[in-house]
């Protein structure tokens, strides 16, 4: 069975990350926005920020346990011609900012290779990548270990992203955090970067797919079914790592960011998740099917209560006899 | 100066491989087809090409066309492989004869755009040509449909001219009819004058137009002689009676007006059968001279045609003939023929009952009564059957007026939603009771319904799902029983529940969750769905068909149903209510 609205909670109670936890992202990078534009040094080049990854993506979810979850966001900086021969300069002026910042300067703050990495007490962090648009046009981020420029578009990711997005009926997004899921929390395919997974799968999504299969975006198992299987497919008609181009059209690859062994592994366990869910999908028993489901994706898959022909919720606070009725509105409209 | 012979106009193309085509095929079939000449390119780019076809060994039956031993045809070729090859002869022995236009053009393509195939050349047309000799002369053409030509025949038709509708019989004698414009492309023929502007018009019987109804004004009247006076080459002798009629009528329609006149004509070999129309008009100007020569002489006294009209160019208009004698409804072998002549109830007028409103009413049902007191807003018209001039209106005055512009014969009532106490007997009145609200107030009152002795409707509940509106669902109370809908929706909700298979259709007894509805305006607003125009229509003309082809034998129960491109499976599924 497809037991959407078991997704559905599933997807609300324990994939995503809470609205609280993302209401408290939003906070705490407007203030460092703010610090650093009030740096006197820095500020007059700060021209703006965006969210990135799989924040700006709306595909971060739940850490697993006590993990930290992080955000990144982009920094637009004025590009300063004096630091033209050493583009790590950007990370160190950053880095220098919070240093000098009463607050943040006290604070666990560290240079990434293409961001400065500010940690919270609670379990939390914040990525903040430096990004520029050249004289000659480029959109680059900073490369700090090779002090070089790496292309970037975000803009034409997002775009990516919203395409895929709007193909699968707005099951993408959630199909690629289930995913995440199933790597984080469950330890499959792990050495898979977020972003080779998330172009991965996006990719698979084709506005020809509903044409000659109607519905198989239609919710979120269906589009789960239909973009692994096709990801499956996709994986096992190649033995040896593919080059995989980024989707935002910048002409970068991700080819760096795994090698044959993650790829093999990765290709192997996306098989047997290929059958796992076409098994769980279509068992035609409900008890059955929520098992096969758990298997997949753990406990914390919900059971979730089946509801009862037209009858008052029996959860009701007052009850009242029994109607051949409902007090709420069932899933109709005329 | 040198005067020089413009150049001959030579075939196009196209007109240059029919023709080769048409020598080769002519070779290989002596002497059956023939070339008897050159072909001639006219001005006009039309390339015609004289041909014969031996027709010796064609069967003749006795009333069947006489055919020579071989027929002499002029084949034209249009410059542009777009438009058929004509045929026509040069005489006209086969006036009078079916398929035949002005007693020399056959009529080989009934509908072109369907019928002619630009790629296929020439060999189909003359294929054509055979099958009509052959036809003909077997008197083979079948009279109720092989249409006497002159009689609303293709060129009885002026472009710009307004359509006639006329859905009143019509006498094969002299009357006077009225015509009424009711938009600028329509009159509307009735018998009494509908409105202070609708203009007189004669009624003029013809018994046969074998070649035609001409179109000038004096080959009418020469044409409509009777046809054992027929002499196409007198053009003198006018009808008398037709040309009085025209200025009796002219003389009482106002000034700088057209007059307009119907001809009825007698079908040749069905005469009994109701007459063929054609409606002609005589521009304003040409009814202004009538006018002014009817006053100077009585009309039946103007004699024969005065020369300042005979070259009066007529138009011919299109006519929609919609009597119920000569028309066939297109839908009478469909599900929703049920409904014809129905008195239906229908409460809710949104997504579902809007639609549902429509459809039944195209298919003919005699009454409805519709009862919904929300009001249009901007919002619904994108998925509900309004438009602009509805906003502001309530749903059911606005319905009501959207179906009256789609027939003029409905009646409409409109009621106060139920439990409204006037609505008690709606079940005892009406044959149909269709709920669209899902109201649980309306569902309990039909509940109540359902339980009144020999009721003479059948229940019916129609919603869609609130996630797309591609989901369906039809619930049906046979008037046989008691069962409330209510009891019929539970047991078979229970059903589906447990049904695993049926999965995809849980949601429509689930409550849906806080995501799944739509809050389309800011703050407390009433919680709504999400579907389009096209999902609404598709589910609810599902749901309709379900209902028409369960109204001749009504079983209780719940038909589920989706649209293709929702891909849940199954895609229809009827579970009838146990009984017993």
């Amino acid at each position: 069975m497809q037991c959407r609205k078991n997704f559905d909670t599933f997807l609300k109670n324990t994939v995503n990350l809470s609205q609280a936890k993302l209401t408290l992202l939003d906070v705490r990078v407007e203030a460092i926005y703010q610090a650093l534009k009030a740096d006197p040094e820095l500020g007059p080049l700060i021209r703006g920020k965006k969210p990135q990854g799989s924040w700006a993506q709306r595909t971060i979810i739940n850490p697993v346990g006590d993990s930290e979850f992080d955000a990144d966001f982009m920094l637009h900086l004025t590009e300063n011609t004096e630091w033209a021969d050493s583009p790590k300069t950007y990370i160190d002026k950053v880095y220098a900012a919070l240093h000098r910042h009463s607050i943040y300067g006290a604070m666990p703050h560290t240079r990434k290779c293409r961001c400065v990495q500010l940690s919270y007490a609670n379990s939390m962090h914040v990525d903040i990548v430096p990004y520029l648009q050249l004289a000659d046009g480029r959109e680059v981020i900073v490369n700090r270990d090779a002090n070089t420029w790496e292309q970037a578009n975000p803009a034409g990711f997002t775009a990516w992203m919203q395409k895929k997005d709007g193909i699968a009926n707005n099951n993408l997004r959630k199909v690629i955090r289930l995913m995440k899921y199933l790597r984080n929390h469950r330890g499959s395919f792990t050495g898979t970067r977020s972003i080779i997974l998330t172009t991965l799968l996006g990719e698979r999504v084709e506005e020809i797919k509903p044409l000659t299969d109607p519905g198989c975006y239609s919710d979120v198992p269906t589009t789960l079914l239909t973009i692994v299987e096709d990801l499956d497919r996709w994986l096992q008609a190649r033995p040896y790592k593919p080059s995989i181009a980024d989707p935002s059209g910048s002409g970068v690859t991700f080819d760096h960011r795994w090698d044959q062994a993650t790829y093999s592994y990765f290709r192997d366990r996306i098989h047997t998740h290929a059958r796992e869910i076409r098994g769980a999908y279509d068992e035609p028993d409900y008890d059955r099917s929520v098992r096969l489901w758990r298997k997949l994706f753990g406990d914390a898959f919900p059971d979730q209560p089946r509801p009862a022909a037209s009858l008052t919720p029996a959860a009701a606070k007052f009850a009242t006899p029994l109607l051949i009725t409902t007090t709420s509105r069932t899933g109709r409209a005329g | 100066m040198t005067k020089h012979k413009p150049p001959a106009a030579r075939p196009s193309p196209s007109q240059r491989r029919l023709l080769e085509e048409l020598t080769a095929l002519a070779a290989a079939h002596a002497p059956d087809l023939r070339i008897t000449g050159r072909p001639r390119t006219g001005t006009d780019g039309l390339v015609t090409v004289p041909i014969s076809v031996r027709t010796s060994n064609m069967p003749h039956v006795a009333g069947g066309l006489p055919l020579q031993q071989s027929e002499d045809f002029l084949l034209t070729l249009p410059a542009t492989p777009m438009i058929p090859p004509q045929v026509r002869t040069s005489h006209i022995r086969f006036a009078g004869t079916p398929h035949v236009l002005q007693g020399n053009r056959l009529c080989l393509y009934l509908d072109p755009a369907r019928e002619w195939d630009p790629a296929a050349g020439i060999t189909p047309v003359i294929n054509r040509l055979w099958q009509w000799l052959t036809d003909a002369a077997a008197g083979a053409f079948d009279a109720a449909t092989a249409l006497y030509h002159p009689v609303g025949g293709v060129l009885h038709h002026t472009p710009g001219t307004a359509t006639v509708v006329v859905r009143e019989p019509v006498p094969h004698r002299p009357a006077t009819a009225w015509l009424t414009q009711r938009t600028p492309d329509r009159l509307d023929l009735t018998c009494a004058p509908a409105d202070p502007h609708s203009h007189r018009t004669p009624i003029l019987p013809v018994d046969t137009l074998p070649l035609g109804a001409g179109s000038t004004l004096a080959e009418l009247l020469t044409l409509t002689r009777p046809p054992t006076a027929h002499d196409p080459q007198t053009a003198d002798a006018a009808s008398p009676a037709l040309l009085t009629a025209l200025a009796a009528s002219a003389l009482r329609n106002p000034e700088d007006t057209p007059q307009h006149f119907v001809l009825a004509v007698r079908h040749p070999t069905a005469p009994a059968t109701p007459v063929f129309l054609l409606v002609g008009r005589l521009p304003p100007q040409a009814a202004d001279t009538l006018r002014r020569l009817a006053r100077r002489s009585t009309p039946s006294r103007l004699g024969s045609l005065p020369e300042e009209l005979a070259d009066v160019p007529l138009a011919w208009c299109y006519l929609s003939d919609e009597r119920p004698e000569v028309t066939t409804r297109r839908d009478t072998l469909r599900p929703v023929r049920v409904f014809q002549d129905c008195h239906i109830h229908i409460w809710g007028c949104g997504g579902i009952g809007s639609w549902a409103a429509e459809m039944v009413a195209r298919a003919g049902a005699a009454h409805l009564t519709l009862s919904d007191p929300g009001r249009v807003t901007g919002g619904l018209l994108v998925r509900q059957n309004y438009t602009e001039e509805h906003l502001g209106m309530t749903k059911a005055t606005a319905l009501a007026s959207r179906l009256r512009t789609l027939r003029d014969d409905l009646r409409i009532d409109i009621a106060a939603p139920p439990p409204d106490p006037a609505l008690l007997k709606a079940a005892d009145q009406a044959d149909l009771v269709i709920d669209a609200t899902v109201s649980i107030t309306a569902g309990r009152f039909l509940d109540l319904l359902a339980q009144q002795p020999y009721r003479k409707a059948v229940l019916a509940q129609l919603a869609t799902d609130s996630l797309t509106a591609s989901l369906g669902i039809l619930t049906i109370a046979a008037p046989d029983t008691p069962t409330s809908l209510s009891a019929i929706d539970h047991t078979v909700g229970g059903h589906v529940l447990n049904d695993p298979s049926l999965e995809a259709y849980h949601a429509l007894w689930d409550e849906p969750d806080p995501g799944e509805e739509l809050r389309p305006t800011r703050g407390c607003s009433t919680p709504t769905f999400h579907g389009s125009a096209a999902d609404l229509m598709a589910t609810t003309a599902t749901l309709i068909n379900m209902l028409g082809t369960q109204m001749r034998h009504p079983v209780s129960g719940t038909h589920l149903c989706a649209q293709p491109h929702s891909g849940a499976a199954p895609a229809h599924r009827f579970i009838p209510y146990p009984t017993g």
